[in-house]
């Protein structure tokens, strides 16, 4: 009986941990856009000095391919630095804390449900909903600016060496579907997360109005 | 024996501890029972005190404590009514 209780107390705390870790995403999201706005204007930065060194110097750099690979070294270098610190942060988040609370059976289960602030929780699954569904999009249109600048360069190729003009917007629907396409799984299992998350909430409100409303007679 | 206002209300946790050392060693001292439960001397003996007069707890002849029958029965109690409301929670599965 004890040991139900201690694996169903671990059940729980370790769906309290994931929300801490989903929660963060949130708060990693200005760390997200900063770094991806921060590569677009080191990326556009460099395509005009080089572009300003050209017109005033004279010499040729060969801009539209420089530029080109410079492009597709910057902008992947710093989508997947966003990638990682969002990572990073949300595998630095402390977990399992209440292992060792559990370890003495009953009484840890008991000051685990003891020290647990419901609103705190109730609010931490909101963010959690709202950072995984932001990180999703920020993460779709990052990857579609990187797609577009991708297929912006292969047109200009194209153009050279075939003299066939690609309409813009082609470009970026076009980038779009791709992407959309490649993001599909994630996409789902972003869907299915907040699904979850929902469900927990639930339960939870579930949880506190019948244990708060409970009363243990000794 | 001591000071302070008795308990009124026990807090749940320190009254699981005391219960579950004791339900472990049988019987114990005061002083060895405060070591073993983590509490303060002065704070263990209220806590007898309101066990005794519920009836959870008894003292032998060396003043040694010893868990009632009805003690144990009030723990199996709790854990089973916590049990009725943590095990009614069906958590999800997360993926990372």
């Amino acid at each position: 009986m004890e040991a139900t209780l201690s694996s169903k107390m671990a059940e729980f705390m370790t769906a309290l941990d994931q929300v801490k870790k989903y929660r963060t995403l949130l708060a990693s999201m200005t760390d997200f856009t900063l770094i991806v706005l921060a590569t677009v204007v080191v990326a556009l930065s460099v395509n005009i000095s080089m572009r300003l060194s050209t017109l005033f110097s004279g010499a040729n750099h060969g801009p539209s391919i420089a530029v080109g690979l410079l492009y597709l070294f910057i902008f992947p270098a710093g989508i997947i630095t966003a990638v990682f610190w969002v990572r990073r942060k949300m595998k630095s988040v402390k977990v399992g804390q209440w292992k060792n609370t559990l370890t003495e059976g009953a009484p840890g289960a008991i000051k685990l449900l003891q020290s647990l602030e419901w609103e705190s929780i109730f609010s931490g699954i909101r963010y959690a909903k709202l950072g995984f569904f932001l990180y999703g999009i920020a993460k779709i249109l990052a990857y579609w600016g990187l797609t577009s600048v991708f297929l912006f360069i292969s047109s200009g190729v194209v153009e050279v060496v075939l003299h066939i003009s690609v309409d813009y917007i082609v470009v970026m629907l076009f980038s779009l579907i791709i992407v959309l396409i490649l993001s599909r799984n994630d996409l789902r299992k972003r869907y299915d997360q907040i699904g979850r998350l929902d469900w927990l909430l639930w339960e939870l409100r579930w949880f506190e109005s019948e244990f708060r409303g409970a009363n243990f007679e000794a | 024996m001591n000071s302070g206002e008795p308990i009124s209300k026990p807090n749940l946790y320190v009254l699981a501890r005391i219960i579950k050392v004791l339900k472990e060693r049988r019987r114990l001292n005061r002083t060895t029972l405060a070591t073993s439960t983590g509490l303060s001397y002065d704070r263990l003996v209220k806590y007898l005190e309101w066990m005794s007069s519920k009836g959870f707890v008894e003292f032998d002849s060396n003043g040694e404590v010893l868990l009632t029958k009805l003690g144990t029965e009030t723990y199996d109690r709790l854990v089973n009514w916590i049990l009725k409301y943590v095990g009614n929670v069906r958590f999800p599965k997360f993926s990372e």
